[in-house]
Protein backbone atom coordinates (compact mmCIF):
# COMPACT_ATOMS: atom_id res chain seq x y z
CA UNK A 1 0.00 0.00 0.00
CA UNK A 2 1.46 3.18 -0.63
CA UNK A 3 2.13 6.12 1.86
CA UNK A 4 -0.51 8.72 1.25
CA UNK A 5 2.28 11.14 0.15
CA UNK A 6 2.90 9.13 -2.74
CA UNK A 7 -0.50 9.17 -4.00
CA UNK A 8 -0.99 10.67 -7.32
CA UNK A 9 -2.37 13.76 -7.54
CA UNK A 10 -5.27 14.48 -9.51
CA UNK A 11 -6.27 18.13 -9.33
CA UNK A 12 -9.64 18.80 -9.68
CA UNK A 13 -12.49 16.62 -10.51
CA UNK A 14 -16.92 16.24 -10.75
CA UNK A 15 -18.34 13.33 -9.50
CA UNK A 16 -21.29 11.46 -11.03
CA UNK A 17 -23.76 8.56 -10.34
CA UNK A 18 -25.21 5.93 -12.25
CA UNK A 19 -27.61 6.71 -15.06
CA UNK A 20 -27.30 10.79 -14.33
CA UNK A 21 -26.36 11.75 -18.19
CA UNK A 22 -30.05 12.36 -18.94
CA UNK A 23 -31.09 14.16 -15.95
CA UNK A 24 -28.43 17.04 -15.51
CA UNK A 25 -26.00 18.18 -18.03
CA UNK A 26 -22.60 17.96 -16.46
CA UNK A 27 -22.78 14.22 -15.68
CA UNK A 28 -21.45 13.65 -19.01
CA UNK A 29 -17.96 14.19 -17.63
CA UNK A 30 -16.29 14.32 -20.95
CA UNK A 31 -18.41 17.26 -22.39
CA UNK A 32 -18.19 19.12 -19.32
CA UNK A 33 -14.10 18.94 -19.44
CA UNK A 34 -14.49 19.76 -23.43
CA UNK A 35 -16.78 22.73 -22.09
CA UNK A 36 -14.28 23.91 -19.51
CA UNK A 37 -10.98 22.93 -20.69
CA UNK A 38 -8.53 22.82 -18.17
CA UNK A 39 -10.83 22.45 -15.51
CA UNK A 40 -11.90 19.04 -15.00
CA UNK A 41 -8.74 16.50 -14.43
CA UNK A 42 -10.88 13.68 -12.60
CA UNK A 43 -13.81 11.77 -12.86
CA UNK A 44 -15.17 10.04 -8.94
CA UNK A 45 -17.57 7.74 -9.79
CA UNK A 46 -20.37 7.20 -7.75
CA UNK A 47 -21.01 3.43 -8.11
CA UNK A 48 -23.22 0.61 -6.79
CA UNK A 49 -22.93 -2.87 -7.86
CA UNK A 50 -27.33 -3.03 -8.43
CA UNK A 51 -26.76 -0.34 -11.02
CA UNK A 52 -23.19 -1.11 -12.08
CA UNK A 53 -21.70 1.57 -14.51
CA UNK A 54 -23.18 3.62 -17.11
CA UNK A 55 -21.85 4.57 -20.47
CA UNK A 56 -20.92 8.14 -19.05
CA UNK A 57 -18.32 5.92 -16.58
CA UNK A 58 -17.08 3.78 -19.22
CA UNK A 59 -16.48 6.30 -21.75
CA UNK A 60 -14.20 8.43 -19.44
CA UNK A 61 -12.17 5.51 -18.20
CA UNK A 62 -11.84 4.32 -21.53
CA UNK A 63 -10.22 7.66 -22.44
CA UNK A 64 -7.61 6.65 -19.99
CA UNK A 65 -8.90 9.43 -17.85
CA UNK A 66 -7.88 9.31 -13.68
CA UNK A 67 -10.63 7.71 -11.98
CA UNK A 68 -11.66 7.72 -8.15
CA UNK A 69 -14.20 4.94 -7.30
CA UNK A 70 -17.34 6.54 -4.62
CA UNK A 71 -19.05 3.30 -3.21
CA UNK A 72 -22.74 3.72 -2.48
CA UNK A 73 -23.77 0.42 -1.14
CA UNK A 74 -21.46 -0.42 1.47
CA UNK A 75 -22.09 0.35 5.62
CA UNK A 76 -18.27 1.06 7.04
CA UNK A 77 -20.03 1.42 10.04
CA UNK A 78 -20.91 -2.19 10.07
CA UNK A 79 -17.70 -4.53 9.55
CA UNK A 80 -19.96 -7.38 8.55
CA UNK A 81 -21.46 -5.60 5.59
CA UNK A 82 -18.22 -6.42 3.25
CA UNK A 83 -19.70 -9.71 2.06
CA UNK A 84 -18.04 -11.72 -0.60
CA UNK A 85 -20.51 -10.98 -3.42
CA UNK A 86 -19.90 -7.41 -2.81
CA UNK A 87 -16.02 -7.49 -2.92
CA UNK A 88 -16.37 -9.47 -6.14
CA UNK A 89 -18.55 -6.98 -7.58
CA UNK A 90 -16.54 -4.28 -6.19
CA UNK A 91 -12.98 -5.35 -7.37
CA UNK A 92 -14.76 -6.38 -11.29
CA UNK A 93 -15.93 -2.40 -11.31
CA UNK A 94 -12.50 -1.05 -9.73
CA UNK A 95 -10.26 -2.91 -12.30
CA UNK A 96 -12.78 -1.14 -15.00
CA UNK A 97 -12.36 1.97 -14.13
CA UNK A 98 -8.62 1.69 -12.98
CA UNK A 99 -9.45 3.78 -9.95
CA UNK A 100 -6.88 5.27 -7.93
CA UNK A 101 -8.16 4.56 -4.14
CA UNK A 102 -11.60 3.54 -2.90
CA UNK A 103 -13.83 6.51 -0.79
CA UNK A 104 -16.91 6.82 0.17
CA UNK A 105 -19.85 8.30 3.51
CA UNK A 106 -18.24 6.46 6.01
CA UNK A 107 -21.34 5.30 7.84
CA UNK A 108 -24.86 3.59 6.63
CA UNK A 109 -25.77 3.19 3.10
CA UNK A 110 -28.42 0.77 3.93
CA UNK A 111 -30.52 -0.35 6.95
CA UNK A 112 -29.03 -3.23 8.19
CA UNK A 113 -28.53 -6.04 5.24
CA UNK A 114 -27.88 -5.27 2.01
CA UNK A 115 -31.32 -5.63 0.67
CA UNK A 116 -33.92 -3.93 -2.22
CA UNK A 117 -35.51 -1.24 -0.20
CA UNK A 118 -32.91 -0.50 2.69
CA UNK A 119 -31.24 2.06 0.80
CA UNK A 120 -30.81 4.82 3.35
CA UNK A 121 -27.78 7.32 4.18
CA UNK A 122 -27.04 7.86 7.99
CA UNK A 123 -24.13 8.43 9.94
CA UNK A 124 -22.12 6.92 12.36
CA UNK A 125 -23.02 6.82 15.93
CA UNK A 126 -19.78 9.52 17.09
CA UNK A 127 -18.88 6.93 20.21
CA UNK A 128 -15.50 5.70 20.37
CA UNK A 129 -16.89 1.93 20.27
CA UNK A 130 -17.98 2.70 16.51
CA UNK A 131 -14.97 3.92 15.82
CA UNK A 132 -13.32 0.97 16.28
CA UNK A 133 -15.75 -1.29 14.80
CA UNK A 134 -15.06 1.35 11.65
CA UNK A 135 -11.48 1.24 12.21
CA UNK A 136 -11.56 -2.46 11.41
CA UNK A 137 -13.95 -2.17 8.52
CA UNK A 138 -11.76 -0.08 6.62
CA UNK A 139 -8.69 -2.17 7.19
CA UNK A 140 -10.31 -5.20 5.95
CA UNK A 141 -11.66 -3.22 3.03
CA UNK A 142 -8.02 -1.89 2.30
CA UNK A 143 -6.38 -5.39 2.44
CA UNK A 144 -8.95 -6.68 0.39
CA UNK A 145 -9.12 -4.21 -2.76
CA UNK A 146 -5.47 -3.45 -2.41
CA UNK A 147 -5.91 0.54 -2.60
CA UNK A 148 -6.12 3.26 -0.15
CA UNK A 149 -9.67 3.62 1.52
CA UNK A 150 -10.46 6.79 2.00
CA UNK A 151 -13.57 7.35 3.96
CA UNK A 152 -16.02 10.87 4.04
CA UNK A 153 -17.75 12.45 6.75
CA UNK A 154 -21.70 12.03 5.80
CA UNK A 155 -24.16 14.31 5.84
CA UNK A 156 -27.16 14.07 8.36
CA UNK A 157 -29.53 16.14 10.05
CA UNK A 158 -28.86 14.30 13.37
CA UNK A 159 -25.40 13.46 14.65
CA UNK A 160 -25.85 10.86 17.76
CA UNK A 161 -22.82 10.03 20.35
CA UNK A 162 -20.37 11.85 22.67
CA UNK A 163 -17.67 12.51 19.75
CA UNK A 164 -17.42 15.80 17.38
CA UNK A 165 -17.21 14.91 13.99
CA UNK A 166 -13.45 15.67 13.57
CA UNK A 167 -12.85 13.37 16.69
CA UNK A 168 -14.55 10.53 15.34
CA UNK A 169 -12.88 10.64 12.09
CA UNK A 170 -9.69 11.95 13.71
CA UNK A 171 -9.28 8.67 15.27
CA UNK A 172 -10.79 6.24 12.40
CA UNK A 173 -8.58 7.53 9.56
CA UNK A 174 -5.29 7.31 12.51
CA UNK A 175 -5.96 3.65 13.65
CA UNK A 176 -6.88 2.51 10.03
CA UNK A 177 -3.97 3.82 8.66
CA UNK A 178 -6.05 5.41 6.12
CA UNK A 179 -7.01 8.70 4.58
CA UNK A 180 -9.61 10.58 5.15
CA UNK A 181 -12.11 12.31 2.07
CA UNK A 182 -13.41 15.84 3.72
CA UNK A 183 -16.65 16.78 2.57
CA UNK A 184 -16.57 20.12 3.40
CA UNK A 185 -19.91 20.87 3.05
CA UNK A 186 -21.17 17.79 4.88
CA UNK A 187 -18.69 19.05 7.78
CA UNK A 188 -19.85 23.05 7.68
CA UNK A 189 -23.87 21.36 7.70
CA UNK A 190 -22.99 19.99 11.17
CA UNK A 191 -20.68 22.62 12.24
CA UNK A 192 -23.94 24.71 12.00
CA UNK A 193 -26.39 22.56 13.36
CA UNK A 194 -23.56 22.21 16.22
CA UNK A 195 -23.82 25.85 16.43
CA UNK A 196 -19.75 25.77 16.36
CA UNK A 197 -17.22 27.67 13.88
CA UNK A 198 -16.66 25.69 10.75
CA UNK A 199 -13.15 25.06 11.71
CA UNK A 200 -13.57 23.95 15.01
CA UNK A 201 -11.69 21.01 15.77
CA UNK A 202 -9.64 21.39 12.88
CA UNK A 203 -6.85 22.38 14.18
CA UNK A 204 -6.14 19.38 16.72
CA UNK A 205 -7.14 16.98 13.27
CA UNK A 206 -4.31 15.19 11.39
CA UNK A 207 -4.62 16.98 8.41
CA UNK A 208 -2.09 14.75 6.72
CA UNK A 209 -4.61 12.37 6.54
CA UNK A 210 -6.93 14.18 4.07
CA UNK A 211 -6.17 13.22 0.49
CA UNK A 212 -9.67 14.38 -1.22
CA UNK A 213 -11.86 17.29 -0.49
CA UNK A 214 -15.66 17.61 -2.23
CA UNK A 215 -16.97 21.33 -2.44
CA UNK A 216 -20.54 21.44 -2.80
CA UNK A 217 -23.48 24.17 -2.18
CA UNK A 218 -26.39 23.22 -0.50
CA UNK A 219 -29.85 25.46 0.62
CA UNK A 220 -30.43 26.79 4.20
CA UNK A 221 -34.23 25.11 4.94
CA UNK A 222 -36.77 26.16 8.31
CA UNK A 223 -38.31 23.14 9.47
CA UNK A 224 -40.66 24.07 12.30
CA UNK A 225 -37.85 26.49 13.09
CA UNK A 226 -34.82 24.69 13.09
CA UNK A 227 -32.46 25.58 10.63
CA UNK A 228 -31.06 22.89 8.55
CA UNK A 229 -29.18 22.97 5.53
CA UNK A 230 -30.19 20.36 2.75
CA UNK A 231 -27.12 19.17 0.91
CA UNK A 232 -28.47 19.72 -2.51
CA UNK A 233 -25.59 19.90 -4.87
CA UNK A 234 -26.43 23.53 -6.08
CA UNK A 235 -23.23 25.97 -7.76
CA UNK A 236 -22.89 27.97 -4.94
CA UNK A 237 -21.28 26.66 -1.59
CA UNK A 238 -22.33 28.65 2.03
CA UNK A 239 -19.89 30.70 3.02
CA UNK A 240 -18.63 28.01 5.98
CA UNK A 241 -18.33 25.55 3.51
CA UNK A 242 -15.93 27.96 1.84
CA UNK A 243 -14.24 28.92 5.00
CA UNK A 244 -13.11 25.29 5.76
CA UNK A 245 -12.18 24.59 2.11
CA UNK A 246 -10.00 27.63 2.46
CA UNK A 247 -8.33 26.22 5.55
CA UNK A 248 -7.62 21.91 4.08
CA UNK A 249 -6.14 24.07 1.02
CA UNK A 250 -3.90 25.68 3.53
CA UNK A 251 -3.13 23.17 5.87
CA UNK A 252 -3.84 19.98 4.43
CA UNK A 253 -0.14 18.80 3.04
CA UNK A 254 -1.07 15.75 1.16
CA UNK A 255 -4.09 16.76 -0.59
CA UNK A 256 -4.24 15.13 -3.85
CA UNK A 257 -8.08 15.91 -5.08
CA UNK A 258 -10.86 18.12 -5.00
CA UNK A 259 -14.11 16.95 -5.93
CA UNK A 260 -16.90 19.80 -7.12
CA UNK A 261 -19.56 18.13 -6.09
CA UNK A 262 -22.06 20.26 -8.83
CA UNK A 263 -23.61 17.14 -11.40
CA UNK A 264 -26.96 18.70 -11.69
CA UNK A 265 -26.39 22.24 -13.07
CA UNK A 266 -25.09 23.79 -16.07
CA UNK A 267 -21.67 24.28 -17.24
CA UNK A 268 -22.15 28.06 -17.33
CA UNK A 269 -23.37 27.94 -13.48
CA UNK A 270 -20.77 25.96 -12.46
CA UNK A 271 -17.88 27.65 -14.52
CA UNK A 272 -16.46 29.95 -11.87
CA UNK A 273 -15.72 28.08 -9.26
CA UNK A 274 -14.15 25.14 -11.49
CA UNK A 275 -11.68 28.15 -12.38
CA UNK A 276 -11.21 29.15 -9.01
CA UNK A 277 -10.74 25.64 -7.54
CA UNK A 278 -7.93 25.22 -9.87
CA UNK A 279 -6.47 28.42 -9.62
CA UNK A 280 -6.28 27.68 -5.61
CA UNK A 281 -5.32 23.27 -6.34
CA UNK A 282 -3.78 23.54 -9.61
CA UNK A 283 -2.87 20.05 -11.21
CA UNK A 284 0.21 20.33 -11.02
CA UNK A 285 1.71 20.90 -7.38
CA UNK A 286 3.43 24.78 -7.09
CA UNK B 1 -22.00 -3.37 19.89
CA UNK B 2 -24.43 -0.72 21.60
CA UNK B 3 -23.77 1.48 18.74
CA UNK B 4 -25.57 -0.90 16.94
CA UNK B 5 -28.39 -1.48 18.56
CA UNK B 6 -28.23 2.45 19.09
CA UNK B 7 -27.85 3.24 15.43
CA UNK B 8 -31.00 1.04 14.98
CA UNK B 9 -33.16 3.19 17.37
CA UNK B 10 -31.97 6.03 15.66
CA UNK B 11 -33.82 4.53 12.40
CA UNK B 12 -36.80 3.85 13.97
CA UNK B 13 -37.27 7.47 15.68
CA UNK B 14 -36.74 8.50 11.86
CA UNK B 15 -39.61 6.47 10.52
CA UNK B 16 -42.25 7.03 13.74
CA UNK B 17 -42.47 9.86 14.80
CA UNK B 18 -44.63 8.76 17.92
CA UNK B 19 -41.80 6.35 18.97
CA UNK B 20 -39.48 9.34 18.80
CA UNK B 21 -41.70 11.48 21.02
CA UNK B 22 -41.94 8.23 23.63
CA UNK B 23 -37.80 8.46 23.61
CA UNK B 24 -37.67 12.33 24.53
CA UNK B 25 -40.75 11.57 27.01
CA UNK B 26 -38.50 8.98 28.91
CA UNK B 27 -39.32 5.74 27.43
CA UNK B 28 -36.94 3.01 28.25
CA UNK B 29 -35.59 1.26 25.03
CA UNK B 30 -34.73 -2.19 25.46
CA UNK B 31 -31.00 -2.72 24.96
CA UNK B 32 -29.62 0.90 25.46
CA UNK B 33 -28.52 2.32 28.94
CA UNK B 34 -29.05 6.15 30.23
CA UNK B 35 -26.05 7.23 28.77
CA UNK B 36 -27.20 6.17 25.27
CA UNK B 37 -30.73 7.62 25.92
CA UNK B 38 -28.75 10.83 26.85
CA UNK B 39 -26.68 10.86 23.89
CA UNK B 40 -30.13 10.43 21.95
CA UNK B 41 -32.22 13.04 23.82
CA UNK B 42 -29.65 15.53 23.32
CA UNK B 43 -30.30 15.91 19.61
CA UNK B 44 -33.07 18.56 18.87
CA UNK B 45 -36.12 16.57 18.02
CA UNK B 46 -37.60 18.50 15.07
CA UNK B 47 -34.08 16.82 13.79
CA UNK B 48 -35.68 13.74 13.37
CA UNK B 49 -38.48 14.77 10.88
CA UNK B 50 -36.64 17.45 8.51
CA UNK B 51 -37.48 14.88 5.54
CA UNK B 52 -41.06 14.86 5.91
CA UNK B 53 -41.43 12.32 2.92
CA UNK B 54 -38.81 9.77 4.22
CA UNK B 55 -41.71 7.13 5.14
CA UNK B 56 -43.58 7.65 1.57
CA UNK B 57 -40.17 6.91 -0.11
CA UNK B 58 -39.94 3.88 1.83
CA UNK B 59 -43.44 2.75 1.01
CA UNK B 60 -42.96 3.58 -2.18
CA UNK B 61 -39.99 0.78 -2.97
CA UNK B 62 -42.35 -1.86 -1.00
CA UNK B 63 -45.10 -0.78 -2.79
CA UNK B 64 -43.39 -1.97 -6.02
CA UNK B 65 -42.74 -5.30 -4.88
CA UNK B 66 -46.41 -5.83 -2.75
CA UNK B 67 -48.17 -3.62 -5.76
CA UNK B 68 -51.44 -6.30 -5.41
CA UNK B 69 -52.09 -6.86 -2.46
CA UNK B 70 -51.61 -3.48 -1.10
CA UNK B 71 -53.96 -2.15 -3.67
CA UNK B 72 -56.16 -4.99 -2.27
CA UNK B 73 -55.68 -3.73 1.45
CA UNK B 74 -56.44 0.06 0.40
CA UNK B 75 -59.42 -1.29 -1.19
CA UNK B 76 -60.50 -3.13 1.91
CA UNK B 77 -59.52 -0.74 4.73
CA UNK B 78 -60.07 2.28 2.30
CA UNK B 79 -57.45 3.92 4.64
CA UNK B 80 -54.27 5.39 4.26
CA UNK B 81 -53.74 5.72 7.70
CA UNK B 82 -53.88 2.18 8.64
CA UNK B 83 -51.24 1.53 5.82
CA UNK B 84 -49.03 4.33 6.94
CA UNK B 85 -49.07 2.82 10.29
CA UNK B 86 -46.57 0.12 9.04
CA UNK B 87 -43.76 2.37 10.59
CA UNK B 88 -45.53 2.04 14.03
CA UNK B 89 -45.98 -1.68 13.58
CA UNK B 90 -44.67 -4.19 16.08
CA UNK B 91 -43.21 -6.22 13.42
CA UNK B 92 -41.42 -3.04 11.87
CA UNK B 93 -39.60 -2.17 15.49
CA UNK B 94 -38.68 -5.77 15.54
CA UNK B 95 -37.21 -6.11 11.91
CA UNK B 96 -35.37 -3.21 12.19
CA UNK B 97 -33.57 -3.68 15.52
CA UNK B 98 -32.79 -7.02 14.53
CA UNK B 99 -31.22 -6.62 11.01
CA UNK B 100 -34.21 -8.06 9.37
CA UNK B 101 -36.03 -7.13 6.32
CA UNK B 102 -38.34 -4.61 5.89
CA UNK B 103 -40.20 -5.94 3.17
CA UNK B 104 -41.20 -8.93 5.83
CA UNK B 105 -42.52 -6.72 8.25
CA UNK B 106 -44.18 -5.13 5.37
CA UNK B 107 -45.75 -8.39 4.50
CA UNK B 108 -47.07 -9.17 7.76
CA UNK B 109 -48.52 -5.78 8.21
CA UNK B 110 -50.64 -6.47 4.97
CA UNK B 111 -51.89 -9.55 6.57
CA UNK B 112 -52.98 -7.74 9.57
CA UNK B 113 -54.75 -5.07 7.56
CA UNK B 114 -56.31 -7.96 5.25
CA UNK B 115 -57.62 -10.93 7.74
CA UNK B 116 -61.34 -11.23 6.59
CA UNK B 117 -59.89 -10.44 2.61
CA UNK B 118 -60.55 -14.20 1.09
CA UNK B 119 -58.03 -13.15 -2.30
CA UNK B 120 -55.15 -11.33 -0.08
CA UNK B 121 -53.17 -14.51 1.57
CA UNK B 122 -52.31 -16.48 -1.95
CA UNK B 123 -51.64 -12.97 -3.34
CA UNK B 124 -49.29 -12.20 -0.74
CA UNK B 125 -47.58 -15.37 -1.08
CA UNK B 126 -47.32 -14.67 -5.13
CA UNK B 127 -45.62 -11.88 -4.52
CA UNK B 128 -43.88 -12.62 -1.31
CA UNK B 129 -42.05 -15.17 -3.68
CA UNK B 130 -41.78 -12.83 -6.47
CA UNK B 131 -39.65 -10.45 -4.17
CA UNK B 132 -37.50 -13.90 -3.14
CA UNK B 133 -36.68 -14.36 -6.51
CA UNK B 134 -35.89 -10.81 -6.97
CA UNK B 135 -33.58 -11.18 -4.22
CA UNK B 136 -31.59 -14.07 -5.95
CA UNK B 137 -30.61 -12.69 -8.41
CA UNK B 138 -28.10 -10.56 -6.15
CA UNK B 139 -26.57 -12.86 -4.11
CA UNK B 140 -26.10 -16.75 -4.20
CA UNK B 141 -29.11 -17.73 -2.25
CA UNK B 142 -28.31 -19.01 1.20
CA UNK B 143 -31.12 -22.47 0.31
CA UNK B 144 -27.87 -23.17 -1.93
CA UNK B 145 -25.35 -23.47 0.69
CA UNK B 146 -23.93 -26.43 1.83
CA UNK B 147 -24.87 -29.00 -1.03
CA UNK B 148 -24.75 -32.67 0.19
CA UNK B 149 -21.30 -34.70 -1.43
CA UNK B 150 -21.96 -36.12 -4.60
CA UNK B 151 -24.17 -35.50 -7.52
CA UNK B 152 -27.05 -33.47 -6.45
CA UNK B 153 -29.60 -31.08 -8.05
CA UNK B 154 -31.50 -28.05 -6.62
CA UNK B 155 -33.78 -25.13 -7.83
CA UNK B 156 -31.86 -22.42 -10.00
CA UNK B 157 -31.64 -18.94 -8.23
CA UNK B 158 -34.35 -17.14 -9.17
CA UNK B 159 -36.38 -19.61 -9.61
CA UNK B 160 -39.53 -19.98 -7.78
CA UNK B 161 -42.85 -22.10 -7.62
CA UNK B 162 -46.09 -23.09 -6.02
CA UNK B 163 -49.80 -24.05 -6.38
CA UNK B 164 -51.93 -21.16 -5.86
CA UNK B 165 -55.40 -20.58 -5.40
CA UNK B 166 -57.35 -20.04 -8.95
CA UNK B 167 -58.12 -16.59 -8.75
CA UNK B 168 -55.13 -15.45 -7.95
CA UNK B 169 -53.59 -14.09 -10.95
CA UNK B 170 -57.17 -12.76 -12.00
CA UNK B 171 -57.02 -10.68 -8.25
CA UNK B 172 -53.20 -9.55 -9.28
CA UNK B 173 -54.37 -9.01 -12.97
CA UNK B 174 -57.35 -6.72 -11.54
CA UNK B 175 -55.14 -4.73 -8.98
CA UNK B 176 -52.79 -4.00 -12.28
CA UNK B 177 -55.64 -3.28 -14.61
CA UNK B 178 -56.69 -0.50 -11.78
CA UNK B 179 -53.05 0.85 -10.93
CA UNK B 180 -52.13 1.11 -15.05
CA UNK B 181 -55.38 3.20 -15.26
CA UNK B 182 -55.17 5.40 -12.41
CA UNK B 183 -51.55 5.67 -13.18
CA UNK B 184 -52.50 7.57 -16.86
CA UNK B 185 -54.56 10.36 -14.74
CA UNK B 186 -53.60 10.29 -11.77
CA UNK B 187 -55.52 13.46 -10.72
CA UNK B 188 -58.89 10.79 -11.03
CA UNK B 189 -58.70 9.63 -7.69
CA UNK B 190 -60.10 12.53 -6.94
CA UNK B 191 -63.64 12.23 -9.05
CA UNK B 192 -66.14 9.99 -7.74
CA UNK B 193 -66.55 7.99 -10.98
CA UNK B 194 -63.12 6.82 -10.47
CA UNK B 195 -62.65 3.42 -11.53
CA UNK B 196 -62.86 0.83 -8.51
CA UNK B 197 -61.27 -2.44 -7.78
CA UNK B 198 -63.14 -4.99 -9.49
CA UNK B 199 -62.20 -8.08 -7.52
CA UNK B 200 -62.87 -12.02 -8.87
CA UNK B 201 -64.62 -14.27 -6.70
CA UNK B 202 -62.72 -16.09 -4.03
CA UNK B 203 -64.61 -19.60 -4.52
CA UNK B 204 -62.68 -22.72 -4.91
CA UNK B 205 -61.03 -23.46 -8.21
CA UNK B 206 -58.76 -25.14 -9.67
CA UNK B 207 -55.60 -24.54 -8.24
CA UNK B 208 -52.67 -22.75 -10.34
CA UNK B 209 -49.31 -24.32 -10.44
CA UNK B 210 -47.12 -21.25 -11.60
CA UNK B 211 -43.31 -21.17 -11.96
CA UNK B 212 -41.37 -18.08 -11.82
CA UNK B 213 -38.39 -17.64 -13.98
CA UNK B 214 -35.99 -14.36 -14.56
CA UNK B 215 -36.85 -13.35 -17.79
CA UNK B 216 -34.00 -10.08 -18.51
CA UNK B 217 -33.05 -9.99 -14.92
CA UNK B 218 -36.66 -9.48 -13.63
CA UNK B 219 -38.58 -12.67 -12.14
CA UNK B 220 -41.62 -13.80 -14.11
CA UNK B 221 -44.70 -15.73 -13.86
CA UNK B 222 -45.47 -18.97 -16.38
CA UNK B 223 -47.50 -22.09 -15.98
CA UNK B 224 -45.51 -25.23 -16.77
CA UNK B 225 -48.10 -27.66 -15.40
CA UNK B 226 -48.12 -29.16 -11.86
CA UNK B 227 -45.44 -32.11 -12.28
CA UNK B 228 -42.81 -29.55 -13.31
CA UNK B 229 -44.06 -26.60 -10.57
CA UNK B 230 -44.38 -29.89 -8.20
CA UNK B 231 -40.81 -30.94 -8.84
CA UNK B 232 -39.16 -27.69 -8.94
CA UNK B 233 -41.12 -26.66 -5.31
CA UNK B 234 -39.62 -29.37 -3.96
CA UNK B 235 -35.96 -28.75 -5.26
CA UNK B 236 -35.90 -25.61 -2.42
CA UNK B 237 -32.10 -26.95 -1.02
CA UNK B 238 -29.85 -29.04 -2.94
CA UNK B 239 -30.71 -32.88 -2.80
CA UNK B 240 -29.35 -35.85 -3.42
CA UNK B 241 -29.75 -36.54 -7.60
CA UNK B 242 -29.74 -40.39 -6.98
CA UNK B 243 -32.69 -39.64 -4.31
CA UNK B 244 -34.59 -37.26 -6.51
CA UNK B 245 -34.47 -39.29 -9.79
CA UNK B 246 -35.82 -42.33 -7.28
CA UNK B 247 -38.84 -40.45 -6.49
CA UNK B 248 -39.66 -38.89 -9.48
CA UNK B 249 -39.33 -42.24 -11.27
CA UNK B 250 -41.89 -43.81 -8.57
CA UNK B 251 -44.26 -40.64 -9.79
CA UNK B 252 -43.46 -40.91 -13.66
CA UNK B 253 -41.50 -43.84 -14.48
CA UNK B 254 -37.61 -43.64 -14.95
CA UNK B 255 -37.89 -42.87 -18.57
CA UNK B 256 -39.86 -39.25 -17.74
CA UNK B 257 -37.85 -38.81 -14.83
CA UNK B 258 -35.02 -38.42 -16.77
CA UNK B 259 -36.38 -36.55 -19.17
CA UNK B 260 -37.69 -34.39 -16.90
CA UNK B 261 -34.55 -33.81 -15.05
CA UNK B 262 -32.78 -33.17 -18.42
CA UNK B 263 -35.44 -30.58 -19.54
CA UNK B 264 -35.07 -29.08 -16.19
CA UNK B 265 -31.69 -28.54 -16.26
CA UNK B 266 -31.31 -27.34 -20.02
CA UNK B 267 -33.88 -24.72 -19.48
CA UNK B 268 -31.88 -23.47 -16.31
CA UNK B 269 -34.75 -23.96 -14.02
CA UNK B 270 -32.48 -26.31 -11.66
CA UNK B 271 -28.77 -26.45 -11.26
CA UNK B 272 -26.85 -29.40 -10.77
CA UNK B 273 -23.47 -29.98 -8.92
Amino acid sequence: MRHLSELPRLGVGISCEFGGGPRGQGLDALALRDALPGCVHFLEVGADLARGLDENMLRWAAEGLPTTYHFLDLNLAERQDMDPAWLRGTLQQLRALDAAWICGDAGYWHLGRRERGHELLLPPILSPAAAEEMVAAIASLQQAVGLIVLPENPPAAAFVGPLHLLDFFGRVVAQADCGLLLDAAHLAVYQLQQGLDPRTGLDDFPMDRIVEMHVAGGTVRDHRGLMWVEDDHGPQPLPETWAIVEHVLEHAPNLKAVVYECEHNLATEVAPLFSALNEAFPLEAP
Amino acid sequence: MTHQALHRVTVRMLFDPAFAASVYAGAEVPGLGTEELGWLRAVDPRAWSVDAVRPERALRGLFDEYKGSTTLVLHHTRSLARLRAFFQSEAFHREIQQRGSMAQAYREHLAGLGQGLPQLPDLLRLEHTLAVCRRERDTTPARLHDPPAGAWVARAPQVGAGQFEGHVLETLNAAEQLLFQIGLLPAMVLADDRPTLSLPPASPSEPLHLVIRPIDGEPRLVQLGRVVSQTLAELDRPQPLGRVHKRLSERLGEANAQRLIGDLSRGQLVVLG
